[in-house]
């Protein structure tokens, strides 16, 4: 971290601003990604949460908060559910827990567990997958069973 | 005549992903420093946020959903970061940069009761980026 941002979060005003842009903006930025992505508009996510299109176009904009019942109901909507899960500070320069103790061991327990997933089956997989296709035959009746 | 920054401190941001870094003049000056130091608390805190959730958006490859967007009409590639979003209580601040990579190079920043980008401030915006563009290509 630079200097200039280091003293910048020193400042207990401007960490605060920062914590508070940060989730406001993050929340906000993320229901508009996710409109983008799934081509909705905001006239049609008006239509089903029942609220006018201004309405959205105001939530949309960070000039508003959203309450977590809002957040809520835009997941609903959008068929996402929206987690609330704290995270411990890497520093907590210009918080008033600056002092604190170490945040509780169940924090780290709230994260969700490291996944591994394969972005694609390899090639010596996919070549494996078909030499050990099974032969089918299909029964007078309609059944198949393999040969 | 603001003060001119040392040698090496031209990073506005540095986060684990990404730096926000600002151009130099070839008088020495930074004119996106020079706006940082002319914010206030909440312009700084504001501004702080807004390059974290840029960070969260280009590394995961969310939408900028209108954070950070094609300057219309740049002919240097000028992207315009909204660190307040459109339609938010003003003022506006806004921050003209240039992306290579993991690095988002500030031309210009400014502070705005309008929403819409004014064509001196693109132009501004347009002349120091050349300006470092050429010093770049000449090292």
């Amino acid at each position: 971290m630079s200097e200039r941002m280091r003293d910048a979060l020193r400042n207990p005003e401007i960490r605060r601003v920062f914590e508070e842009e940060l989730l406001v903006g993050e929340a906000t930025d993320t229901v508009a990604g996710l409109l983008e992505s799934l081509g909705i508009s905001q006239r049609e996510l008006a239509s089903r949460l029942g609220v006018t299109p201004a309405r959205i176009s105001q939530v949309l904009s960070g000039k508003e908060n959203l309450t977590l019942r809002s957040l809520g109901a835009l997941g609903w909507a959008l068929g996402v559910r929206f987690e609330l899960r704290p995270v411990a500070m890497r520093d907590r320069l210009g918080t008033p827990a600056s002092d604190d103790p170490p945040p509780p061991p169940w924090l780290d327990r709230l994260q969700p567990p490291a996944q591994f997933t394969y972005s694609s089956i390899s090639m010596p997989q996919a070549g494996r997958l078909r030499r050990t296709r099974p032969k089918l035959r299909v029964l007078g009746s309609g059944e198949v069973k393999a040969a | 005549m603001p003060k001119l920054a040392a040698d090496g401190d031209d990073v506005l941001y540095e986060g684990d992903w990404l730096t926000i870094r600002a151009m130099r003049r070839r008088n020495g000056h930074m004119p996106a420093v020079e706006w940082w130091q002319s914010l206030d608390n909440r312009g700084k805190g504001q501004f702080l946020a807004a390059a974290k959730i840029v960070e969260n958006t280009l590394q995961r490859g969310r939408p900028p959903a209108g954070r950070l967007d094609k300057v219309a009409g740049s002919k240097v590639g000028l992207l315009e970061l909204r660190v307040t979003m459109s339609g938010a209580t003003p003022p506006h601040l806004r921050l003209l940069v240039l992306r290579q990579g993991r690095t988002l190079w500030a031309a210009y920043g400014f502070t705005k009761q309008k929403n819409h980008l004014e064509k001196k401030e693109l132009k501004l915006g347009e002349r120091i980026a050349r300006e470092w563009r050429e010093e770049e290509n000449r090292r």
